[in-house]
């Protein structure tokens, strides 16, 4: 546990941040966000001591940061910035292994270790190992940024805008990949970011700041369904309704699918009583097509419409948001979309009733 | 960043310019040979001297000088650098060979005769270096290859020397006859040089570094800093070892004891501080350059790490910033070597005391047997100084400077 406890922080005459009080909780992601000048980076440096507070206090798990020796204390914290900051003279191997070099462990764990955290992050330790920060794209080398911060296991990671720089098409893959690192490991995170829909991608909690103050503190959804002031409202945006559905997963919220196997006597089905659709699936159950008594006649060879489809384009993963669900459906104009595993098996189907649904719950929670 | 931005189109090719270049230089080397006095020869030392062309003295050797000189431009022309790099040589070489061969059969049995290269030669070997300077930019590409061809070519030419003198074919060149009456005294100089140029590096470099390691961490040290050292350095040398000398005297004979370890308004003691004022200049300079070139995001992420203010140095500063105060130590050590030379007008000694008393006595030959030392210890402090910051160049750094398109 992090707790800012009358926190002020002053250079010269300007307050950067001012009486703050904040607990971050083990384990979980907390995103500083705001404007840029709200006191972000500061809050976040007086967490490794590479800025001191002006007043008040820092404690770590109930012992005051200023009676920890700022050296010992950051080399148990992972610290990963905006400019990444690798060492350029040496090989992407020797930056991940700085902190346990630091640590003073034994050769043959370092190594092992810097080959494990390239690993982790989808490097190559093979490949990428014995190359140079020059050598790296930018994607690359925040990857490489991360890898180091963890390489020593340190409980807590502290973030700062590590992804800002790094084009958006990266950005959200790194943003992807990082959740599922932090699913696994669950460190104590305090990310910086000025980006509203990364801290809300991201976030199990989020402390909005403006001006060196702290203005909210909730997680993500409490802070889309109810935020406490117009400035909060403002900077989360005009599309909070489309934001909380981004948070909602479809795994919560899809239903059994109506499904037919390829095997069975199709053409019945399209000239019988029920005026329904059905899902087609092959043996091993993955998704085939689509039957749409709407759409399609008796006299139709139900082959042959499955064979034209091209339902990979309409088919939603399970671990998506109901706002990429809702923006696959207005893409292939149906009211209703197939849901798949990873390996394009069909687990259910999600309706745009489940997400009014959902977008309902929400609000009147 | 090079290569942006609109660019001149009568630039725009190198081969047209470089056929240029080689096309005056083939036609002043040919020139200087044909023409100019490739000797001259005095009755005695300071006798008024008769010019004698290589036509006169050796004429085969002038006719395959030509040939050399249009096969040059013939290979740059079909942009064969190498075969032109090596007839660039192959030119200075047979130079040196003509002046073995006709030396003795000039000069005579006369001990008092005098003969010196002219005009002719020193032309002719400036030509030939720079034709060699624009065919070895063409060789291969890599600037390790480059370095490769001038060191081959460089030892060739020190190989050809020495075996010419060695034979005492030379013997009779009045630089030769000079340097075999003043042996003892050109070795004794030559050791001073040395000396002085390494304690005025040695201690320039304690001032620059410590001047350089402040202006990088602070602002005022900086400006204070660097006032001070670009103060003197506007000062002309000559200059500043004039100014040392009032001060200095006034010194010693308040403190007889100062004297009698060797300081006073001449010598040594004046020559040196002003030297090691010279030397901290690009010392300091590039010592806060390097500093400076530091990423910051690299020292805020050590920081972050936990390096303490000393493993940040040694593991991060020192590295990144070596080659670059090893860069500001090569222009020191070379601009030194230079100054040495005029340190002895206040009778610090070196090499310049030859070249001094040679411009007094009106002896050419005096004066060249101090400055061409002094020029051959300039080349090999530069090349030694470039090789080893190279060597201290970190590989990811060489690999980033490739990769921004700037060879290293």
């Amino acid at each position: 546990m992090i707790r800012f406890e009358g926190v002020g922080r002053s250079f010269g005459e300007v307050w950067a941040v001012r009486t703050l009080d904040l607990a971050i909780a083990e384990r979980e992601l907390c995103v500083l966000v705001g404007p840029s000048g709200a006191g972000k980076s500061t809050i976040l440096r007086m967490i490794n001591r590479l800025v001191e507070p002006s007043e008040g206090r820092v404690t770590l798990d109930g012992k005051e940061l200023r009676s920890i020796d700022p050296d010992t204390l950051r080399r148990g914290i992972g610290y990963v910035i905006q400019g990444v900051g690798l060492f350029p003279h040496l090989t992407v191997s020797a930056n991940v292994s700085v902190v346990p070099e630091l640590l003073g462990w034994a050769r043959a764990r370092v190594s092992a270790r810097a080959r494990e955290m390239l690993e982790l992050v989808g490097l190559d330790p093979d490949r990428y190992g014995p190359r140079y920060p020059s050598q790296l794209s930018g994607g690359e080398a925040q990857r490489v940024g991360v890898a180091r911060a963890l390489a020593s296991d340190p409980p807590i990671l502290l973030m700062d805008e590590p992804f800002s720089a790094v084009d958006p098409v990266n950005r959200l893959r790194l943003q992807q990949e990082f959740l599922s690192i932090q699913r696994r490991l669950r460190k104590t995170v305090v990310f910086v970011t000025h980006d509203v829909d990364e801290a809300i991608r991201l976030a199990d909690r989020i402390a909005v700041l403006r001006s060196g103050s702290l203005v909210q503190y909730d997680a993500p959804e409490a802070l889309l369904d109810a935020p406490a002031d117009a400035f909060i409202a403002g900077f989360l945006g005009s599309d909070r309704a489309l934001k909380r559905l981004s948070r909602r997963a479809i795994r919560d919220w899809m239903r059994p699918a109506r499904k037919a196997s390829v095997d069975e006597d199709l053409a019945g089905l399209l000239c019988g009583e029920d005026p329904g659709y059905w899902w087609v699936v092959d043996g091993s159950g993955r998704l085939l097509g689509c039957l749409d008594r709407a759409l399609a006649g008796c006299s139709e060879d139900p082959r042959r419409i499955i064979a034209a489809q091209r339902i990979e384009d309409m088919a939603v993963d399970l671990d998506t948001s109901l706002k990429d669900a809702l923006s696959a459906m207005l893409g292939s104009s149906a009211r209703t979309i197939p849901v798949v595993d990873g390996a394009f098996r069909l687990v259910g189907e999600i309706a745009l009733d489940d997400i009014e649904r959902a977008s309902d719950r929400a609000q009147s929670r | 960043m090079r290569g942006s931005g609109a660019r001149n189109p009568r630039f725009e090719s190198p081969y047209a310019a470089s056929a240029l270049a080689a096309a005056s230089l083939a036609a002043a080397g040919s020139a200087a040979a044909a023409f100019l006095p490739f000797f001259v020869l005095r009755p005695n030392r300071i006798a008024q001297g008769r010019s004698i062309a290589l036509v006169q003295a050796e004429p085969w050797i002038l006719a395959a000088l030509m040939v050399l000189w249009a096969a040059f431009l013939f290979l740059e022309l079909r942009s064969s650098r190498r075969g032109a790099a090596i007839v660039s040589v192959s030119i200075v070489a047979l130079a040196l060979a003509a002046t073995g061969l006709a030396a003795p059969r000039l000069a005579g049995v006369s001990h008092v005769a005098r003969l010196s290269l002219g005009s002719g030669f020193w032309l002719l070997g400036l030509a030939a270096y720079a034709s060699f300077v624009v065919a070895s930019r063409g060789v291969g590409g890599s600037p390790e290859s480059r370095r490769a061809w001038s060191f081959a070519s460089s030892l060739a030419l020190v190989i050809v020397l020495g075996l010419l003198l060695a034979s005492g074919s030379l013997d009779s060149l009045s630089i030769v006859r000079e340097w075999g009456a003043q042996r003892a005294v050109f070795a004794a100089q030559m050791r001073r040089h040395v000396a002085l140029t390494a304690a005025a590096v040695i201690a320039g470099g304690l001032l620059g570094l410590s001047i350089g390691g402040a202006a990088s961490r602070g602002k005022t040290a900086k400006s204070t800093g660097f006032l001070a050292l670009n103060f003197f350095q506007t000062i002309p040398s000559l200059a500043l070892f004039g100014l040392l000398i009032l001060p200095l005297a006034a010194l010693a004979n308040r403190f007889p004891l100062l004297r009698s370890w060797g300081i006073g308004g001449i010598g040594v003691a004046p020559a040196l501080i002003a030297l090691s004022l010279y030397a901290a200049l690009p010392i300091a300079r590039n010592a806060c350059a390097g500093l400076e070139g530091v990423p910051p995001a690299a020292l805020d992420a050590g920081r972050g790490m936990g390096m303490g203010k000393a493993q940040l140095f040694l593991r991060v500063e020192l590295p990144l910033a070596l080659p670059v105060v090893v860069a500001g130590f090569r222009t020191a050590t070379v601009q030194a070597i230079g100054n040495v030379a005029i340190a002895a007008l206040i009778g610090a000694g070196g090499m310049g005391v030859f070249i001094f008393q040679g411009l007094g006595q009106f002896a050419m030959d005096m004066v060249l047997m101090g400055t061409l030392p002094v020029v051959a210890m300039a080349l090999a402090a530069d090349a030694a100084f470039g090789s080893l910051a190279r060597a201290l160049t970190p590989r990811g750094l060489r690999i980033a400077a490739i990769r921004a398109g700037d060879a290293p």
